[in-house]
């Protein structure tokens, strides 16, 4: 018997063809700074009174399932494992050879799109299939950019695979940009020409997608895992300078948000960058640090809206990986391109 | 056996605890055994040698030619 330390461990990840089904072998393997996926096991002791003053006469392992959070420094090749199946629909386009945007949005009917998960803890590898991002928790204040996701999935039966790692670029505070507009249109446009960026000091954004495992009879592993009511939220701390916040939460001001995050250079003239749009919020909560010894800071919490016209949040991702690896999403016809990402990354 | 690695990046291999890096596109020739590990992955393709599939073509051609002289 030997002991290990929890770096030995790994995850490997690959988007399932359908739910539960395919994606056993991974196409990334996900470095991580936290995982707790682990099988839940239900147990329903035999309590039923027997003439005796012992409590427990046995038991039965009743309802199981997958459970456990991932955190991820954020990059643009292994944040879309778990933003993708968080949103849920993905369109892709290649905007020059070997380079692709995925424009993610939020699905709109109730069965998840999945990942395959095979968790390897230092002495067995574990296949969680099913695997179905429940919460997404996009954070960052003065370090790395960081994202947790919470998964459910089937009951893990034994896995496989052999690591490998890929160099990224990680992403941190200072390569986030935040713009504020009274318009979608508005705040795309500042973030395009880069102007009147927000500086905030943190930043968090959560989608909750309530998701469900329904057990059935004849299994204790869920007979499928559905999505609930979509929730997007989150919180951010600024500096205390001027009243635009306090007013905006007062008057229930109706604004739209574009966060991007830039990365290094890829292909011949593109950026690696995660864009995220926020068509409206508004401020549910404000609290105001007034602690003697610091410098005042407000900390503004906001719900995402659902907008008619663009929906309640709008996330692209410039990448070098196509629709072969990112198996759920689907090529856009406007593609500049017309080579075939069938051999992409 | 020789293989070749399909992705777009320099993947670094775990195995048994060790590393083994091979750059994005590149060919490579390891022992069966850590071979084998390799092509568990998606990204790792095996290379067959052409030359090799060439001799066995012209060694085929040569047997038929044998056979063909001793029918006559």
């Amino acid at each position: 018997m030997a002991v290990s330390i929890g770096r030995q461990g790994w995850v490997g990840v690959a988007f399932e063809t359908s739910p539960g089904t395919g994606g056993t072998t991974p196409t990334k393997y996900i470095p991580y700074t936290s995982c707790t996926l682990h099988n839940v096991v239900e147990v329903i002791d035999d309590e039923a009174a027997k003439g005796i003053r012992e409590r427990a006469w046995g038991s039965v392992a009743a309802r199981t399932r997958g459970e456990g959070d991932i955190t991820i420094n954020v990059d643009v090749e292994n944040l879309p494992y778990l933003l993708i199946p968080a949103l849920g629909t993905c369109m892709t386009s290649e905007v020059e050879s070997g380079v692709y945007l995925h424009t993610i949005t939020r699905k709109a009917s109730n069965p998840p799109t999945t990942i395959c998960l095979n968790v390897n803890d230092t002495v067995e590898t574990r296949r969680y299939t099913y695997g179905v991002v429940n919460t997404l928790e996009l954070t960052f204040s003065d370090g790395l950019v960081t994202a947790t996701a919470g998964i459910l999935s089937k009951a893990p039966t034994a896995g496989s695979g052999t690591p490998s790692i890929t160099e990224e670029n990680i992403l941190a505070f200072k390569d986030a940009k935040i713009y504020f507009g009274s318009t979608m249109a508005e705040a795309e446009n500042k973030a395009a020409t880069d102007t009147d960026p927000i500086g905030l000091t943190a930043f968090t954004l959560t989608i909750n997608n309530n998701a469900e495992a329904q057990y059935e009879s004849g299994s204790s592993s869920p007979a499928q895992i559905s999505l609930g009511q979509f929730e997007l939220s989150g919180n951010y701390t600024l500096f205390f300078e001027d009243t635009t916040e306090r007013s905006a939460h007062e008057s229930q001001t109706k604004r739209a948000m574009c966060i991007v995050f830039t990365g290094g250079s890829i292909g011949t003239s593109s950026t690696e960058k995660i864009q995220i749009t926020i068509p409206q919020f508004h401020i549910t909560e404000r609290s105001v640090d007034t602690a003697p010894a610091g410098f005042v800071t407000e900390n503004p919490t906001f719900v995402g809206d659902y907008d008619s016209t663009y929906g309640s949040i709008i996330v692209k991702i410039w990448n070098q990986t196509g629709t072969s690896t990112y198996t759920c999403c689907t090529s856009s016809s406007s593609s500049s391109s017309s080579s075939s990402s069938s051999s992409s990354g | 056996m020789k293989i070749i690695n399909k992705y777009h990046k320099r993947l670094a291999f775990i195995v048994d605890g060790e590393t083994f890096g091979i750059e994005a596109k590149e060919i490579k020739e390891v022992d069966d055994r850590l071979g084998s590990k390799l092509l568990e992955s998606v990204w790792i393709e095996e290379v067959k040698d052409i030359s090799q599939t060439k001799k066995i073509d012209i060694q085929d051609n040569k047997q038929k030619g044998r056979k063909t002289l001793k029918t006559k």
